[in-house]
């Protein structure tokens, strides 16, 4: 029964969704004229179908028996390649580290602005190499000057689009760096 | 036709300038090398490039991105074949047979039958664009809103039933893209739909950066928490690397399979919502069908290397053909085409030989010296690009992500939009994790804008009158396919029941 529920609860999380947007839709503010469909009309079909489709993943969760799922075309394809490659062992996963290049992720995108692309660029690159289990630190701290300073050059001077060039002490340093490669 | 050949021509005058040229070798390089690498697929490869076609004129900017694409189904033909590392999934196919034809002695020979395939398959996709696609133009012209609606629903129900996994995922998926399409200020009534008074929303959400996130980020957290271990070690080392081509008589007994996956790849290519790897996949699955040496295959004969191959390269030019006759992308490499057209003004479609004619037939014209040169490449150069496996997988995925973001950023320059692709990144981890396809919601968030205004459009000239799309006789034609490729993995699992 609980391998029943914890199949079907992805389905059910998205049906309850499916039925708040739904009761979004219903408040959009607009005036047809009359007869005419509102810009309600295409989501509300959309929310229908998932929630007929989520509705009978539901059912099929509890009433039908295991393996009863319907493929597409590839899917006997792919179960070959899986067969194929598995000689070479199935890699263990690690939430740990998924969660951790996550979070540098989400920081530089917070950062990028402040610290400038130049700087927070650079540490980004080292973080994810090192979060990725890559240990040789010189050529993690090679990569990672020298990869921010070229995409730096690259996309300011060649493909000339507007990086951050950070706050403060950070926009001193990216705006040093720029005009030793020549941007002005 | 002969106003085709001259407007042709001029096509090839344009790509052989100087600056076309060296662009498209540029883009013939990196397709090869996001096509060894196992970290980067093909549209991931294509979407990176995006950024830089920004200050480009529009006929360059479009020769990169096809040159990208036409090569990016033939470089992990080589990794596939010499070290069972499958670079994107259209490579699957090869290790089946081109990995056994390599094991059996042969390598150099397998590495031939894909070089023709490709060359082969390219050209003929090649020249059946061009003869086809001012024809299909005019008949386009001819389309009203339910056979445009017909048609992108066609595409949309294809890439459901063609996909690997669940069919129901997949249409969960679908209609989550289809959703995230309609997020932001409706352009009829200028309602704001789901946007939760988020500015950021009101603008809507882009597809570029739903493609980005998705393919792009998403990717490499599954590959990150996977640890990027990716089997490269070795590879590179050993055995002598080169090609042999096949013998002209050998060619001749392959001839059924080289007509049977070109005129696979065109039309998998054409139907929107498939690419190359479907078509890669169901052209090997036909040679199981109906090959003369079907009992033999998955023991290395050149038929079931050349298959997947000719059928791959072939698609390219299937997949053109709607993308710049009807403005629907039939692939994520050709939506980001599109996105590079649309960036530059121009909204492909009938029209588009009247408006940008020249870029058209230069687009053509490049497409056949992308073809020659990938497989000169290809030969010549193979050794050095076998040794981009030797990088490590973690310094690699690092430079996608900042490619990712500073393609994102520089569309808008917008740093907002960075959160969009780091959320759409996860939701493609996510989605990877809990077996939900991710083209499905990517072809949904492309092709949704345009099946709305199509399906408002027919429901506001037609009283709100739905039939409309089935008693129209080529709607009609359109949707019966669409039901039949949705219905066919239930009718298939019921009949080998």
């Amino acid at each position: 029964m609980l391998d029943r529920l914890g199949r079907s609860a992805p389905y059910a999380v998205l049906l309850g969704a499916a039925a708040y947007f739904y009761a979004l839709a219903e408040r959009f503010e607009f005036s047809a004229p009359g007869g005419r469909l509102g810009p309600d009309a295409w989501p509300k079909i959309v929310l229908g179908l998932l929630a007929t489709v989520c509705l009978y993943e539901i059912g099929r969760s509890f009433l039908g028996r295991a393996g009863s799922e319907v493929s597409g075309l590839l899917q006997s394809f792919l179960e070959k390649a899986a067969d194929d490659a598995e000689s070479g062992g199935a890699a263990p996963r690690s939430f740990r580290r998924l969660l951790a290049g996550i979070g540098i992720t989400v920081l530089y995108v917070a950062l990028v602005d402040v610290l400038g692309f130049l700087l927070a660029t650079a540490l980004y690159l080292a973080a994810f190499m090192r979060v990725g289990r890559y240990r040789r630190y010189a050529v993690i701290a090679a990569a990672s000057l020298a990869g921010a300073a070229a995409l730096l050059f690259v996309f300011m001077r060649i493909v000339y689009v507007s990086l951050p060039p950070g706050v403060g002490p950070f926009g001193a340093l990216s705006y040093a760096v720029l005009s030793l490669m020549g941007v002005k | 036709m002969l106003e085709t050949l001259t407007h042709l021509a001029g096509g090839f005058a344009d790509v052989l300038q100087p600056v076309n040229l060296l662009v498209l070798a540029i883009g013939l390089v990196l397709g090869l090398l996001v096509a060894v690498l196992p970290g980067l697929t093909l549209v991931m490869g294509v979407v990176l490039a995006l950024p830089f076609t920004y200050r480009m004129e529009l006929t360059p900017a479009i020769i990169l991105l096809t040159a990208m694409y036409v090569s990016g189904t033939y470089g992990g033909a080589f990794t596939s074949i010499l070290f069972r590392i499958p670079g994107e999934p259209i490579d699957v196919p090869l290790l089946w047979d081109g990995y056994a034809m390599a094991r059996a002695g042969a390598p150099a020979k397998a590495l031939g039958w894909t070089l023709f395939g490709a060359l082969g398959g390219g050209l003929v996709a090649a020249l059946v664009l061009v003869l086809l696609s001012e024809p299909v133009a005019r008949l386009a012209l001819t389309f009203s809103a339910p056979e445009f609606l017909a048609i992108i629903l066609f595409g949309l129900t294809s890439v459901v039933s063609l996909g690997g996994g669940s069919v129901t995922n997949a249409l969960i998926s679908l209609f989550i893209g289809l959703l995230i399409a309609t997020v932001g200020t409706d352009e009829t009534y200028g309602a704001e739909r789901f946007a939760f008074g988020v500015r950021m929303l009101s603008d809507g959400i882009e597809y570029l950066l739903v493609m980005v996130g998705a393919y792009g980020l998403g990717e490499v957290f599954t590959r990150l928490e996977q640890g990027f271990r990716t089997q490269t070690a070795g590879a590179g080392k050993g055995a002598p690397i080169r090609t042999e081509l096949p013998r002209l008589k050998e060619l001749l007994a392959t001839k059924a399979t080289f007509i049977r996956s070109s005129l696979i790849g065109i039309l998998v290519g054409i139907i929107p919502g498939a690419g190359a790897t479907i078509a890669s996949f169901v052209s090997y699955g036909a040679e199981g069908q109906y090959g003369r040496r079907r009992k033999e295959l998955g023991s290395g004969i050149p038929e079931g290397i050349l298959a997947p191959q000719t059928a791959a390269t072939a698609s390219v030019g299937g997949a053109l053909i709607p993308l710049l006759t009807m403005g629907i992308p039939g692939s994520g490499a050709t939506a980001i085409i599109l996105a590079a057209f649309l960036l530059k003004g121009v909204q492909p479609g009938p029209q588009v030989f009247v408006s940008s004619g020249d870029t058209v037939y230069a687009i053509f014209a490049s497409l056949f010296v992308a073809v020659l040169g990938m497989c000169l490449l290809g030969y010549f150069a193979i050794k050095l690009l076998v040794r981009v496996l030797a990088f490590p997988e973690a310094v690699v995925s690092a430079f996608v992500v900042m490619f990712c973001f500073v393609g994102a950023f520089a569309a808008r320059n917008n740093l907002t939009d960075l959160y969009v692709i780091t959320a759409f990144g996860v939701i493609g981890y996510l989605f990877e994790r809990f077996r939900f396809p991710i083209a499905p919601m990517v072809l949904g968030s492309i092709l949704g804008p345009l099946a709305e205004n199509a399906f408002m459009t027919t429901m506001i000239s037609h009283d709100n009158d739905w039939t409309v799309l089935f008693t129209r006789p080529v709607a009609g034609v359109v949707m019966a396919l669409a039901i039949v490729a949705l219905a066919y993995p239930a009718l298939r699992r019921w009949r080998t029941r």
